[in-house]
């Protein structure tokens, strides 16, 4: 991995270079455009940080480091990681706790990609099995829809992303909430009022989108949404009162 | 054409892109970063969009502009990032048969744009202070 990254960072001195680079390994097949997104927004908001996700107290990938440091990988000992970088510059470290392992899974051997893909790939008959409750010759789909589960993976999670003055104030690009089962808008900005008291009153102005679109409070949120918060957009000089989607005033 | 990009916006590519022999006008609008506003001086602006509902709405957009108007061509292109003075952070460009519809069609694309699609600004105020301008939460 050393001369892959040496090369790498040489390739970058000899043209014009970034304000920072992320380290994204390819045997981490769990890293989401999310997370990819969410660690570039934390080393926008800090410059200088190296930002690192981290799960369960474990530190993951992919990592930002500020473009200053980089050269200093050529100059690291040929015997260390470029975590001795790392452990350098630790005052400059920013982690950010990810709500799920997906930073710091890494495949090194077929064993652990048989693994990988048996924990994240098992259909769900599987996965009511792996879980006790399991379907003798009962048709597992109409099991699923019996009790009301969903299959693990994804099971009443919904990521929201956070924008503009939001997350300045909660101090993140997303956050994962588990909702109950047919939760409303409203459902989630009071999840979102309990999980992020930073937002205040900003939270009661803002819209909230699902899936890319306005939604209202009475409006459905199915697990595995992409749901944000909007804060009022720019609006122009004139443009006062309005909010997003309200049409009264065209 | 729709674009929400990190680089300048070449003003002049977008409107050439709506011209066309079936039009007989073609209405441009550039939002460029201003320095005063009211009695305070602007050091740089950024943007923040949210890339993916940006880009739906502005296809929304041009789809109930084209039912409104007998439009030719239409272009959009928002800047993300940071900009400074002068530079141009959005451009709206319509070509119609006549210019009644190309002016009307574009302020309309102009103002409903700023209304409803998630793109945010902060003011980098000259005196080091910063805020992001989101209308009706009073200064912050």
């Amino acid at each position: 991995m050393r001369d892959s990254i040496e090369r790498a960072v040489r390739v970058l001195l000899a043209g014009q270079t970034p304000d920072w680079v992320l380290l994204v390994p390819g045997d981490s097949p769990a890293l989401s455009a999310n997370l990819v997104a969410n660690v570039i927004e934390q080393a926008r908001l800090a410059p200088d940080a190296i930002v690192i996700p981290v799960h369960g107290g474990r530190r993951g990938h992919p990592v930002a480091f500020p473009w200053a440091l980089v050269p200093e990988i050529l100059d690291l000992p040929s015997d260390v990681g470029v975590n001795a970088l790392v452990a350098r510059h630790r005052d400059r470290v920013v982690e950010i706790e990810q709500p799920d392992d997906s930073p710091t899974i890494d495949l090194d051997t077929p064993e652990d990609w048989e693994h990988w893909q048996s924990r994240n790939h098992a259909p769900p008959d599987q996965v009511q099995d792996a879980k006790g409750n399991g379907s003798q010759n009962s048709d597992p789909t109409e099991e699923r829809l019996a009790t009301g589960s969903t299959p693990i993976a994804t099971g009443g999670k919904v990521t929201v992303r956070l924008f503009a003055l939001a997350r300045q104030l909660a101090g993140r690009g997303s956050i994962v909430l588990a909702l109950p089962e047919g939760a409303t808008v409203a459902d989630l900005r009071e999840a979102l009022r309990r999980e992020l008291p930073a937002l205040g009153p900003l939270l009661a102005r803002a819209m909230i989108a699902v899936n890319e679109d306005y939604a209202g409070d009475d409006a459905p949120v199915p697990p595995g949404t992409e749901a944000a918060v909007i804060p009022p957009v720019s609006g122009g000089g004139d443009a006062g009162e309005h909010r997003p989607g309200d049409n009264s005033r065209r | 054409m729709i674009v929400i990009s990190e680089a300048p916006i070449d003003h002049a590519a977008v409107t050439d892109s709506v011209r066309s022999n079936l039009a007989g006008a073609v209405c441009s609008f550039l939002g460029t970063v201003r320095e005063i506003t009211g009695d305070r001086r602007t050091s740089f602006l950024e943007y923040e969009a949210y890339p993916a509902m940006a880009q739906k709405k502005l296809a929304e957009l041009e789809q109930q502009a084209r039912a409104r108007w007998p439009i030719v061509e239409l272009a959009i292109a928002h800047r993300v990032g940071r900009l400074e003075l002068g530079e141009i952070s959005v451009v709206v460009a319509v070509s119609c048969p006549h210019r009644r519809h190309a002016f009307e069609a574009c302020q309309w694309l102009m103002d409903t744009l700023k209304q409803v699609v998630p793109i945010w600004k902060k003011e980098q105020w000259a005196d080091g202070s910063e805020e992001w301008v989101h209308p009706g939460l009073g200064e912050t």
